[in-house]
């Protein structure tokens, strides 16, 4: 098992090694000048000379790429084109908001999914079986930023329930993460059912119900314990589809997420920005799925076997 | 000196303006919260790396220029109380207020302005806006309350140049400290402090309880970040918000029928362009260009597309500037269109890419999508490309690509000379039309040594009038600022440089 | 625990970021056989692709004909679904949209084929050093998260529909190449592909002949699954403004446009939303009916 996670930590160095590549050979393969969009639509040639050796763009690029790699083994991402602040500075904060979000998001998606997925099992083919059957492939099929959409057009607008975008109060939260969280809250719903299902026909939930026990004890502590295990890992695999459906849904709401900022860096040509963010992003999400791994060879055997 | 008569009287005509609003109601009440919604966030307070008009929108809140325009666009005495241009043209001696000081306590003087001259000029400091700074050869401290500075040549936008955000006053000790993390710790003269920032949602502003200016009527001033344009709105109609930036005109409508609601507008600086690359063919046919005037209905675009915000017009650039002449706009006529093409040899039309970035100007993608079907009327078929803007920027830049671009200038500084300096020169900077007329260059030289108002503005009108007969581009519209507030506010100005003025609001 | 999962599960470790999605609806349209839902979606993906067809035959007005006097007119009988803010017809430029759509998924799916299947075929049968760097350039493809790797393409390449379409495509070149490798390594195991090397038979003869024909079904499983996440993630580029540009009549792209006027006119963001739904559901819905028809043995289970 050690052996099996070095391996898998050690496969994990390349991949961010690429990915610190990829973003860099891609940021400056983009047209557009970093210096000219610090230097504003009236700078004149001489301005946008003067900020480029400023920013250090005037480097060449193997040299720009190994300062970079450097610093940033170093925990130190520079300073940001844009507001000449340090990128973990302006990272950080905008990161925190992303996971207020995502973890916002995931418990809906749980608590929704699991309840949904639970009753669903227990009363198969029952009628809220088949609406949630319904309403789970509506919320597959759906663009995610359209349910936003609809839900600022129904409770933003039409009832001024909750604000309509931005970071505040607990209501401005509502929405963005319910419209992050119900479309994964629909996986995690089919696949509590389903596994419940499957563990409803076992043996030992045959015997337990012959032992007379009362349904209801069968299902809480015999059926829904063994049938977590699966929904777990997909749990664990939504953490990741939120991050990067976040950054589709913070545009919706204007969630100054870090998603949004990855956008805006992006159009403003902001280097160490796009840089340190998609790096963060990649670091996220390669861990999580890792992490996803993991569950799935602690949770099944057979895989540790191979 | 002709120009320091015409700035004092409009002096004594704004204060007027401003007595008469304030006496409708009893007389302003201090204290209170102002609640200022903005699409954009400031992108820094350190003045000389701004270089977008919402970062010089936030720091001129904190910060103040030696000399300050007002709802006119023309130049008042603000940190400066008076000056004097020399005999020889090119020294201008300048006395200071006394009794300023900036928020961290260092006294305001002709050192701290020198101060700041210097951090601009000096190359080490990287500022993007170093090189207009460049018309300076030398500033004398004299004593002080009074500095000198001397231009390299006649310069008659030098007033004009100095209200510009980038040369808003910063504390020495600050700048000093704080290097280039001044932005996170401000310390200007202006009304308002910098209390908190976070980047992206909220900045709180607070009462300088020392300013200058007499009292400060807000005890504090919040600005929220809200990017989402109906967002803005309706938060203004619930009440959650005193005054918002940027209404879309198609909840202007939606806004006047509030009866608590009351519109800010002042006509801006920025003029919207069909840009046109004279460099390139059919473009380089002036024949096309007057054509291309003839076939875009600019009123249909102002009225259908933007509800009204907005004007027409035939100057280059925008009448709001002071020193623009108002020419009247060409009308309408796709006939006429179809006739000088044909002239040029183009009679059934011809084929071109148009260059329109999004999310930049007011109804941007709107607009572009209405002006191709305007051309497709006389023949042209313009094929749309959005690239976001640093690639629209580089594309124009390069200019062997862009034949025909949606674009809209403004003008950092308010003063006309300076814009044409930019523009229309050739090889200038945001020349993006490639536009190059040796004659005309050499009258654009003359303006700018003419320190007599009034031949100025004769030179300048006949610089108008010859760039509309040549068509560099297609003036399409002049942007309105529209902003609006609570009826229960008061004294908020709105600025045609999109600046907003806070030091005399107050709230019932 | 669900046998979907699981034989994902055991074909490659590290395939799983599609896997459970697969494997829910694989469970969801197990259901859904019975209620026979297959069918009448296959129907109304049929009404899809003969509205893309026969587009300007259908529709009543030129999508892009503007009439500024006439915006955002609320549904009527001159404008079945109303106008937008430009005062074209939205019902018009929806009919033509159908064919954007499609286009989308269907050229980004076959574009990630043609490069995804490939690499994971080689890698899978080749193994050693060459999967190793094959799969680990999968892994940094997949390291970017949602779209951010598409946005970077089309930040690099410019805003248009194709380069949208061939973001989506490199963003999925990953999840083909891990499953084709996956099955391409079971396959491999089989008795007939010893016999066919001990025979002498060319390694890409095998590989043409007798693995891709073996791996094919799951991969048109796949590939069918992946036509309607694709059209899904292409209309949130152009709603991003990434995708599509004006005046095309992109559904997602219209979405966005019409967020503007959510105010004063929800039905320009109402119908291209609906219509998104209705095509992506019935594309999903006939893509179990595929699935079970290509895979007996999940069928009978």
């Amino acid at each position: 098992m050690t052996t099996f996670l070095l391996r898998r930590i050690l496969q994990l160095v390349p991949v961010l090694f690429g990915v610190s590549i990829a973003v860099f050979a891609m940021i400056h393969a983009i047209p557009g000048d970093p210096a000219e969009m610090v230097a504003g639509i009236d700078a004149t040639p001489h301005d946008v000379e003067i900020v480029r050796q400023r920013l250090g763009l005037d480097q060449p690029l193997l040299q720009q790429y190994l300062i970079f790699v450097g610093n940033a083994l170093t925990g130190d991402f520079g300073t940001s084109f844009r507001t000449g602040l340090p990128v973990s500075e302006e990272i950080m904060p905008r990161f925190y908001n992303t996971m207020v979000l995502s973890v916002a998001a995931l418990i809906i998606s749980v608590v929704v999914g699991f309840v949904s997925g639970v009753v669903s099992a227990v009363w198969k083919f029952s009628i809220f079986d088949n609406v949630s059957l319904l309403v789970s492939l509506i919320g597959l099929s759906m663009p995610p930023f359209f349910l936003g959409l609809v839900l600022l057009m129904v409770f933003s607008v039409d009832l001024g329930w909750f604000p309509m975008s931005g970071m505040g109060d607990w209501r401005h939260l509502v929405l963005p993460a319910v419209t992050l969280g119900l479309p994964s809250g629909a996986v995690v719903a089919r696949m509590t059912r389903s596994s419940l299902i499957d563990v409803l026909d076992q043996d030992y939930i045959r015997t337990a119900r012959a032992k007379g026990l009362p349904e209801y004890t069968v299902v809480n502590s015999h059926a829904v314990r063994n049938a977590l295990i699966p929904v777990i890992t997909i749990v664990g695999l939504q953490m990741g589809f939120l991050l990067g459906g976040a950054v589709v849904c913070e545009s919706v709401f204007a969630w100054p997420g870090i998603g949004r900022l990855t956008v805006q860096a992006i159009l403003a040509r902001d280097f160490p920005v796009i840089q340190a963010s998609v790096l963060l992003l990649a670091v996220i999400f390669v861990v999580v799925n890792f992490l996803t791994d993991l569950l799935y060879g602690v949770f099944d055997p057979r895989i540790k076997v191979q | 000196m002709k120009i320091r008569k015409r700035l004092l009287s409009s002096v004594v005509a704004s204060m007027v303006a401003l007595s008469a609003t304030a006496s409708l109601a009893e007389g302003p009440k201090s204290g209170g919260n102002l609640v200022y919604l903005t699409g954009t966030d400031a992108q820094t307070l350190d003045a000389h790396f701004a270089a977008d008009s919402i970062s010089g929108r936030a720091l001129v809140l904190i910060h103040e220029p030696l000399v300050f325009p007002d709802e006119e666009g023309v130049a008042q005495p603000y940190l400066a109380e008076s000056w004097e241009l020399g005999e020889d043209n090119v020294t201008w001696t300048m006395k200071l207020r006394q009794g300023v000081t900036f928020h961290d306590g260092t006294p305001f003087n002709a050192e701290a302005v020198k101060y700041n001259f210097d951090r601009i000029m000096d190359e080490k400091t990287g500022s993007p806006r170093r090189a207009r700074s460049l018309v300076i050869k030398e500033i004398k401290v004299i004593d002080d309350y009074t500095i000198t500075f001397e231009t390299h040549e006649p310069y008659a936008p030098f007033i004009n140049y100095l209200t510009g955000y980038n040369l808003a006053m910063m504390s020495p000790a600050a700048l000093a400290e704080h290097g280039d993390q001044y932005s996170r710790h401000p310390a200007g003269t202006g009304a308002f402090k910098l209390k908190s920032w976070t980047s992206g949602e909220l900045m709180t502003l607070e009462r300088n309880p020392d300013y200058w200016g007499g009292e400060v009527y807000l005890d504090t001033v919040e600005i929220k970040i809200v990017p989402e344009d109906s967002s803005r709105v309706i938060s203004l109609m619930a009440g959650e918000a005193d005054v918002v930036a940027n209404v879309p005109p198609i909840l202007l409508k939606r806004l006047q029928n509030d009866e608590n609601v009351k519109e800010v507008r002042a006509d801006g600086f920025r003029t919207m362009y069909l840009g046109l690359n004279n460099t390139l063919p059919p473009f380089d046919n002036r024949l096309v260009r007057e054509a291309m005037q003839y076939a875009v209905d600019a009123d249909a675009l102002v009225k259908g597309v933007l509800g009204g915000v907005g004007r027409t017009g035939g100057t280059f650039f925008s009448p709001a500037l002071p020193g623009t002449i108002d020419l009247p706009a060409t009308t309408y006529d796709p006939e006429k269109a179809k006739a000088l093409l044909a002239e040029a040899g183009y009679p059934d039309g011809f084929e071109t890419t148009f260059y329109a970035p999004t999310g930049r100007y007011l109804m941007d993608r709107q607009i572009s999508e209405a002006i191709q079907a305007q051309l497709a009327e006389v023949g042209i078929k313009a094929q749309i490309q959005s690239p976001d803007f640093a690639a629209f920027l580089a594309t124009l830049r390069e200019g062997e690509k862009a034949a025909m671009f949606f674009i809209g200038l403004g003008s950092p500084t308010g003063d006309p000379g300076l814009s044409l300096d930019g523009v229309l020169k050739c090889n200038a900077g945001s020349n993006f039309w490639k536009y190059c007329n040796a004659e005309l260059d050499a009258l654009m030289l003359t303006q700018r040594d003419a320190m007599d108002f009034d031949k100025r503005e004769a030179i300048l009108t006949e610089v108008f009038k010859k760039v509309r007969e040549e068509v560099p581009s297609v003036v399409l519209y002049y942007e309105e600022q529209v902003f609006a507030a609570r009826k229960n506010v008061h004294g908020v100005q709105v600025l045609g440089n999109e600046d907003i003025v806070l030091r005399n609001a107050w709230k019932d | 625990m669900s046998n979907a999962v699981l034989s994902a599960a055991k074909a490659k470790p590290a395939a799983r970021p599609l896997s459970p999605r697969m494997a829910s609806w694989r469970r969801t349209f197990r259901q859904l056989r019975r209620s026979r839902l297959a069918i009448p979606a296959g129907c109304v993906l049929l009404v899809f692709v003969l509205v893309a067809l026969f587009a300007p035959l259908i529709a009543t007005h030129d999508p892009f004909k503007n009439d500024l006097a006439n915006a955002l007119l609320t549904p009527s009988s001159a404008h079945w679904m109303g106008t937008d803010e430009l005062g074209r017809d939205l019902f018009s430029r929806i009919v033509h949209g159908a064919r954007l759509s499609f286009m989308a998924g269907i050229a980004s799916v076959a574009i990630s084929m043609l490069i995804g299947v490939p690499l994971g075929m080689i890698s899978g049968y080749v193994g050693g050093r060459v999967d190793a760097v094959i799969m680990r350039v999968m892994d940094v493809i997949l390291a970017f998260p949602g779209v951010l790797l598409a946005i970077a393409i089309i930040s690099i390449a410019g805003a248009t529909f194709t380069n949208a379409v061939v973001g989506v495509a490199v963003n999925t070149v990953p999840i083909f190449a891990r499953v084709a490798r996956g099955s391409t390594l079971s396959v491999k195991e089989e008795a007939y592909i010893e016999a066919c090397r001990a025979l002498g038979t060319s390694d890409f003869r095998i590989i043409w002949r007798h693995i891709l024909p073996n791996i094919s079904a799951s991969l048109s499983v796949l590939a069918t699954l992946r036509v309607g996440i694709s059209i899904l993630v292409v209309a949130s580029l152009s709603f991003l403004g990434l995708g599509a540009q004006a005046p095309l009549p992109e559904w997602g792209a219209m979405l966005s446009n019409g967020r503007t006027y959510l105010l004063i006119a929800p039905h320009l963001v109402l119908f291209p939303g609906v219509a998104i739904i209705v095509l992506v559901l019935a594309i999903n819905l006939f893509q179990d009916g595929l699935r079970l028809a290509l895979d007996p043995k999940s069928a009978n289970r």
